[in-house]
């Protein structure tokens, strides 16, 4: 009977955060989902341009860019936690280590444009530069944004704005950060691995 | 507000951990350079596999019943599937 009950109240659940951020993380979602879609039907009639060029990307930045959003994300779910447990010190270590991992990522792609454009490749020196860089860079302007939201979400835990009782703005934000990884977990092994 | 979907802190690192291994499986793929429909498969399994434990997890949807848990795990499993399919045409 317990556990019929305890269903019910599962089913229940509401969303994290508000309404408005679903509907926006859906719709980058979808954008998103498009370009990955094009990438791949381009690259079925371009194959051997894009197995060639694919190789020249640095897989190592790719790799360590990977492993600092997910351990990003990973501060900010352990922030949204410490919040609901009240402990707003433990919440704003947590946001301010999500923020490092993020400038991690923006220095590593910061490097890694540095040493493309340095090369003397840009959107037009083919069509693969043309999906790496239009791809890379729409998804770098998320972080930049994404950056901009937990900066602001650790300024309102350190004017007491949040609580285990209130804590939704924090869930919205964390909701867009958390999508971003989502984006990237699938853009890094479709443009730099799987060939 | 209901307690139900918090994950505890312990939790949220073997998740973590899980999330690390998997993306490092993917690297270890890359820096090998291998292809073909297998292994892309394999990589395309890891991405399902990391998306529902970001949503389910991390985002806290893990509870959350109806359309939103299932447009956000549509991403990770469409999507991936799609581009499977699209790998799998353009090799044969």
């Amino acid at each position: 009977m317990s556990e019929v009950v305890s269903q019910s109240v599962i089913e229940k659940e509401p969303l994290p955060g508000d309404l408005a951020i679903w509907f926006f993380i859906m719709a980058e979602l979808l954008v998103f989902g498009v370009f990955f879609i094009v990438y791949v039907f381009v690259r079925s009639n371009n194959l051997e341009l894009f197995n060639t060029y694919q190789l020249e990307l640095h897989r190592i930045a790719g790799v360590i860019n990977t492993i600092a959003l997910i351990t990003s994300s990973y501060f900010v779910a352990m922030a949204v936690h410490a919040i609901k447990n009240n402990d707003t010190r433990r919440t704003g270590h947590m946001l301010l280590l999500s923020i490092a991992m993020g400038a991690i990522f923006v220095i590593v792609k910061i490097w890694e444009y540095a040493h493309v454009f340095g090369a003397g490749i840009h959107l037009s020196t083919n069509t693969f530069y043309t999906f790496y860089i239009s791809l890379t860079f729409f998804h770098f302007m998320h972080v930049m944004m994404g950056m901009v939201i937990l900066g602001a979400l650790y300024l309102f835990v350190r004017q007491g704005k949040y609580s285990a009782e209130n804590h939704f703005g924090m869930e919205t934000g964390a909701s867009y950060w958390h999508m971003v990884d989502l984006v990237w977990i699938v853009l890094f092994p479709l443009v730099y691995v799987i060939r | 507000m209901s307690t139900a979907r918090f994950t505890s802190s312990t939790k949220l690192t073997i998740i973590w951990i899980i999330l690390i291994l998997l993306t490092l499986s993917t690297a270890f793929v890359g820096y090998l350079e291998l292809s073909g429909l297998s292994i892309v498969g394999f990589v395309i399994l890891t991405i399902t596999l990391k998306g529902q434990l970001i949503i389910d997890h991390f985002m806290g949807m893990r509870y959350v019943r109806g359309f939103w848990r299932h447009a956000m795990l549509g991403f990770v499993i469409v999507i991936p599937v799609i581009i499977w399919t699209g790998y799998y045409l353009s090799s044969v």
